[in-house]
């Protein structure tokens, strides 16, 4: 980004999610090229965090506001958001029966490319563009061709999800628990896959439990939201910090109700 | 007297003005079949919805139709309307029937493949009495109303025989029209499809209108496979907005046999379709799949009955209903097992996805088993768009309404993806598509969320 405008810019965020307020005032600035870790206990507001940048109807924004690369997110849809630059990586990525994988994905391509006026590719050019992607995640071509997300293990949904990152090439992409449940192979191909879009002009906000991520994705600033706010932000070594003494030594008060999925 | 008792009795006068006419268009020994058959309609009458299988679906509108139905030919289908119908699929093969009559005049002149004879029913009704007669002259078919009516107007349709052995390579289509002038009318057509021991076939029944006014196809189909003989049936209903359609399909299966229905719904303002499967013999197969499509104040009602009566046999029923605008399903399904049908394994099973908070579904899978060594399931659902999937493909920049209409025809998708041969899947494919996109269902598809302005 020019000008030192931040990739994203969030003030006093309040937001609403299955009834109770999940985020109660919250402040973070991700600049160009940064990576950023959140971290946090479950019910801390991480997951409702990537819902409102994402856009996802559920979630009810009360106070504050999110600029991105300096504009309103906020009053975007969510297939705006998305050919604007802004990617969610699902921590549940949904199973679509009957939509196959790759139509989706070039459907999902071919909307940000026309956003952006450049040519839609044809389900030739898709292909060839997608194989490198493949390759790179050391994703099953075969699982290109089955519907969306259906049947697909856990780590192949996991996989899916990193995929669609490196073929849509945001801007700004949010990770939301991408890591859990992972062993260490399907780690470091998430790892990877966020590596290989590291750049000055791209920025991504890694959403995580444990601190085992950041060893393949390291952080530019770590940041430990606890009850709706941010508790405390620091280096990489915060993240070490929390993995060896867990949460409660941040003194924070434990979240009285869990997120909303 | 009641609307019903009315039309009751203009159809039984009818047919007392025209009998004359209509036994010197056919054989003598269709004429007791006729009064026998215009007897029983006389006894049921048109059906009420105090009458279970027709709590649901009121015909009270047809009847106010005062429909004439044995009305005099009246030629009104140019090649050039059937091009225009079928667009790039003209260039098949195709038999045509215009208001119910076979129409060699607007069928394809090349050769039928080995083993397949087709020809209008009128004709082989002469040609071919000691095989065609025994399937018309059936009581049992007279216990519903407009199979009895079909029974006492009847005059042609298609009479399609696959010989003993055959396989044709190509599905047989057969197209049914209503033409510019069937306003006003019903078109009562027999068909009868035959598959001989160990034939293979795949045929194709589609409706398509000329006309814009109100009509009524009353079609019968009856179908026998004997040993060891498959086929495949597709039948796409696309009639015109206004028109009223029923379909009975009568199937008797022999030993070993498989038969696959995949039947499509889409047009009509009331529709219905009653298909009696009746499993007669050990190791018979049964699929019936079956697709409808409403929208507008569309009414689209299937009724199926599988009759297991024998050992050994499997079937499946998978019907997936899509309502848009004001439209209504409804869903009928009954699986019967009889005491002799052990090792049967049946199952059965209907969702629905409703695109509009007026549209409405009546679903009512039933299961009777009188055997105890059977496997057999059913159920029905009735839900909305999966929100999460929608969002999912809105998130990654699909909009709204293309995010909609993607899972909307991956829903119908699975129907058409069951039918083997390529042309034909592609043929209901298209159809189907090309409802989803038109008028109604494409503006639905799109204005369910609060964000957008449509």
């Amino acid at each position: 980004m020019s000008d030192g405008v931040p990739m994203l810019e969030i003030k006093g965020l309040r937001a609403r999610a299955g009834g109770a307020e999940i985020l109660k005032g919250l402040d973070l600035v991700v600049g160009a090229g940064e990576v950023h870790a959140i971290m946090g206990p479950n019910g801390s507001g991480k997951s409702t965090l990537a819902n409102v940048l994402s856009g996802r109807p559920s979630v009810e924004v009360t106070a504050g506001s999110v600029l991105y690369q300096g504009r309103d997110l906020l009053e975007l849809a969510p297939e705006d958001r998305a050919k604007e630059g802004i990617f969610l990586a699902f921590q549940y990525p949904v199973e679509i029966p009957g939509v196959s994988n790759a139509y989706f994905m070039k459907a999902a391509l071919n909307a940000a490319r026309a956003h952006r006026g450049e040519e839609e590719l044809d389900g030739m050019d898709f292909l060839e563009f997608a194989r490198k992607k493949m390759k790179l995640v050391e994703f099953d071509e075969a699982l290109l061709n089955r519907a969306v997300n259906e049947g697909f293990s856990g780590g192949e949904k996991k996989r899916n999800e990193i995929l669609q990152m490196a073929i849509l090439e945001p801007r700004l992409a949010v990770l939301d628990e991408t890591d859990s449940g992972l062993d260490i192979d399907a780690l470091q191909v998430v790892a990877n896959g966020v590596n290989a879009l590291r750049s000055p002009d791209r920025s991504a906000i890694v959403i995580t439990h444990y601190q085992r991520l950041l060893d393949y994705v390291v952080p530019d600033f770590v940041h430990v939201l606890a009850d709706g706010r941010i508790a405390r932000s620091g280096g990489r070594e915060l993240a070490h910090e929390l993995e060896k003494k867990g949460y409660s030594w941040l003194e924070v008060a434990p979240p009285v109700e869990a997120a909303a999925p | 007297m009641t609307t019903l008792d009315t039309a009751q009795a203009h159809f039984v006068s009818r047919f007392a003005d025209c009998e004359s006419r209509l036994a010197d268009a056919s054989p003598d020994w269709l004429a007791p079949i006729r009064r026998a058959a215009i007897e029983r309609f006389a006894e049921l009458g048109f059906p009420t919805r105090r009458n279970e299988a027709w709590k649901y679906t009121s015909v009270a509108e047809i009847a106010n139709a005062s429909l004439d139905p044995e009305p005099p030919v009246r030629d009104g289908v140019s090649p050039d309307d059937i091009r225009a119908l079928l667009g790039s699929e003209a260039s098949q093969q195709w038999f045509v029937f215009e208001d119910g009559r076979f129409a060699p005049e607007l069928s394809s002149d090349e050769a039928l493949p080995t083993g397949v004879e087709i020809e209008g029913l009128a004709a082989a009704l002469r040609k071919q009495p000691e095989l065609i007669r025994p399937l018309l002259d059936r009581a049992d078919l007279l216990d519903r109303p407009f199979a009895a009516l079909n029974g006492a107007f009847q005059r042609d349709g298609a009479f399609v025989r696959v010989t003993a052995g055959a396989s044709p390579q190509r599905p047989i289509q057969l197209l049914f029209i209503a033409s510019p002038g069937a306003s006003g009318r019903v078109a009562n057509q027999r068909n009868i499809i035959r598959i001989d021991r160990g034939a293979k076939a795949a045929i194709l029944l589609r409706f398509e209108s000329c006309c814009e006014d109100v009509y009524w196809t009353n079609s019968m189909t009856q179908i026998l496979l004997e040993d060891n003989a498959e086929l495949d049936l597709v039948s796409v209903q696309s009639e015109s907005d206004a028109a009223y359609h029923f379909s009975s399909l009568d199937i008797r299966q022999e030993r070993d046999s498989r038969f696959r229905s995949h039947q499509i719904s889409l047009g009509g303002a009331l529709a219905r379709s009653e298909i009696y499967a009746r499993l007669d013999a050990p190791g018979v197969d049964c699929t019936l799949n079956g697709l409808f499509l409403g929208d507008g104040r569309q009414h689209l009602d299937s009724q199926t009955t599988v009759d297991h009566a024998s050992p050994n046999g499997t079937s499946r029923e998978l019907y997936k209903g899509i309502l848009g605008g004001h439209s209504r399903g409804v869903f009928n399904g009954s699986v019967l097992v009889r005491p002799d049908a052990q090792k049967t394994n049946a199952q059965q099973f209907n969702p629905n996805l409703l695109i509009s908070d007026d549209a409405q579904i009546n679903t009512k899978p039933t299961l009777e088993i009188s055997a105890d060594d059977v496997k057999c399931s059913h159920g029905s659902t009735v839900g909305r768009l999966d929100e999460d999937a929608l969002f999912y493909l809105r998130a990654r920049g699909v909009d709204e309404r293309a995010a909609r209409r993607m899972l909307t025809v991956a829903f119908a998708s699975e129907i058409a993806k069951a039918i083997p041969q390529d042309s034909l899947r592609t043929q209901v494919e298209r159809l189907v598509t090309a409802k989803l996109e038109r008028g109604q269902f494409a503006i639905e598809t799109a204005r369910r969320s609060p964000e957008d302005p449509l």
